[in-house]
């Protein structure tokens, strides 16, 4: 058996730089977690009770402050550097940081609390590009175990209302207990079959659908890919995603948006899923994400030729930005449809 | 999966119920909606759930009691939700005992602890530097019982 990256060598042709992604296949992800607004004042106590120095000064990109005018990324940064962990932000995501040395980041006070959460880097970008605003209707249709979920309910300020909806039961309580943890007011679970969802809970303002996929961006946590022969290709999952694709739409308002996510690379699950499933009253958006480098979508993938706007999918290979692998589309429902 | 449907439902009684406990701030629940699951739970949050009673609801916002026996019980998960603000009814715990609580220990109080004229008989807001852990019970003999939910004991948590 070849290295990882050997059984994604179909993608060759989409990557520029083959060797830079085989070596990031191999390295694993570094842990990273973000600060719950929603929790700062509990952080600001426990600091101060341990004696830990609020960094003062900084001030949210928004005008909004903590105590001491310091953001709950700095007040968690502050702690967990006083513990010995190394904190590194990440600069394209406001909240969120890299974290060295602490292994078990799921069995401390902080996590307990809710004060952050653990999130892999790239799944970070589906919720910023939906870019949800306080008191909008949004959908998550596939949520488990919640992350997206919890970035779009504290980016409302826990203002509108957010269905989070998983099949699958088992998945469904981690994202119960993420969402209780967490403290998140707005979010209403429910374990419906994502293709059978009832039309009657939209019209939605704003949908987030990271549907189940093959995993291949998932290549550097070391579970959760499926190996496969070079240049074999399981097409299984593509029909659902279509199918829950279809009833998305159905529950999108006129001039709303829909993020469509996977972390895979394959055009199969991706820009060919959106070319079926989309008609005239979508439009695939240009992204751009300042400090978070992504290549374009394809919008020809053997020998069959695709919708022009697929070239407006972004994917965030794992080399671009050392991280997982994700591909993402922003779609806008016509105002008229 | 048991599928017993959510509806809304006027949640007065049940924020009288948590501010005479605990007293808080009055307005803790002023701009919440609360909800009903079958006969025993109420749930409070802010969404809108119109729309929703086809599609099998699991839970919305937080946990906050459960009153399907005589007497009612806050969750843990509300506790550390809204026990922040909690005026009466708390015990605040050291390093050692919170460590205790959160493996799911009882901790025991000798009966000339000032701690203990702070609460009644019944469940308190166990807190570490003022903030929330999680639902505790006083037992008026010298016992506070960790209420944490099982699964979510941590064992040597490093405080």
């Amino acid at each position: 058996m070849g290295s990882k990256a050997d059984n994604l060598r179909r993608y060759a042709p989409l990557i520029e730089d083959w060797e830079a992604f085989a070596s990031a296949c191999r390295r694993p992800l570094p842990l990273v977690v973000w600060a719950n607004p929603l929790r700062r004042n509990a952080l600001a106590k426990l600091n101060a009770a341990d004696g830990i120095p609020s960094p003062a000064g900084a001030n949210r990109p928004d005008g909004a402050t903590g105590p001491h005018g310091t953001t709950e990324a700095e007040l968690l940064a502050a702690r967990l550097s006083a513990r010995g962990y190394e904190c590194a932000p990440l600069g394209w995501y406001p909240g969120a940081m890299k974290i060295h040395g602490l292994l078990k980041p799921g069995r401390t006070l902080e996590y307990l609390l809710g004060l952050y959460h653990v999130q892999e880097e790239a799944s970070l970008i589906p919720s910023l590009l939906l870019a949800p605003r306080p008191g909008e209707r949004i959908l998550d249709l596939c949520a488990a175990p919640g992350g997206k979920t919890a970035q779009m309910s504290v980016a409302t300020g826990c203002r509108g209302t957010i269905v989070s909806n998983d099949v699958r039961f088992d998945r469904l309580r981690a994202l119960r207990s993420n969402c209780e943890r967490l403290g998140l007011l707005n979010v209403a679970m429910t374990a419906q079959d994502g293709t059978a969802f009832p039309l009657d809970a939209g019209p939605f303002d704003a949908i987030l659908l990271d549907v189940p996929c093959s995993c291949e961006g998932n290549v550097r946590q070391g579970t959760g890919v499926r190996y496969r022969e070079p240049g074999e290709f399981l097409a299984g999952r593509s029909g659902l995603q279509a199918t829950l694709l279809g009833r998305a739409w159905k529950m999108l308002a006129p001039g709303g948006r829909l993020v469509y996510a996977t972390c895979t690379f394959a055009p199969e699950e991706n820009e060919m899923v959106l070319d079926y499933s989309l008609r005239d009253d979508a439009r695939i958006e240009p992204v751009a994400i300042d400090g978070l480098a992504a290549s374009p979508g394809v919008t020809e993938w053997r020998g069959r030729s695709l919708r022009d706007d697929c070239a407006n999918v972004a994917r965030y290979w794992p080399h671009l930005n050392d991280t997982g692998g994700f591909t993402v589309a922003l779609v806008r429902k016509e105002p008229g449809a | 999966m048991n599928q017993v449907s959510f509806g809304e439902i006027d949640g007065r009684p049940y924020a009288e119920w948590w501010n005479e406990r605990f007293s808080p701030p009055s307005d803790i629940f002023a701009d919440k909606r609360f909800y009903q699951r079958g006969r025993a739970n109420i749930w409070v949050g802010t969404a809108d759930i119109t729309g929703l009673s086809e599609a099998r609801m699991d839970a919305v916002g937080v946990h906050l009691l459960r009153i399907g026996r005589r007497i009612w019980k806050p969750t843990s998960a509300a506790i550390v939700a809204f026990g922040d603000l909690s005026r009466v009814n708390i015990i605040e715990l050291d390093r050692d005992e919170a460590v205790l609580f959160l493996a799911g220990g009882d901790i025991g109080l000798p009966s000339d602890d000032p701690r203990c004229g702070k609460m009644t008989r019944g469940f308190v807001t166990a807190r570490y530097y003022g903030v929330a852990l999680g639902c505790a019970e006083w037992h008026e003999r010298g016992v506070v019982r960790s209420l944490i939910p099982r699964s979510q004991r941590v064992s040597d948590i490093d405080l």
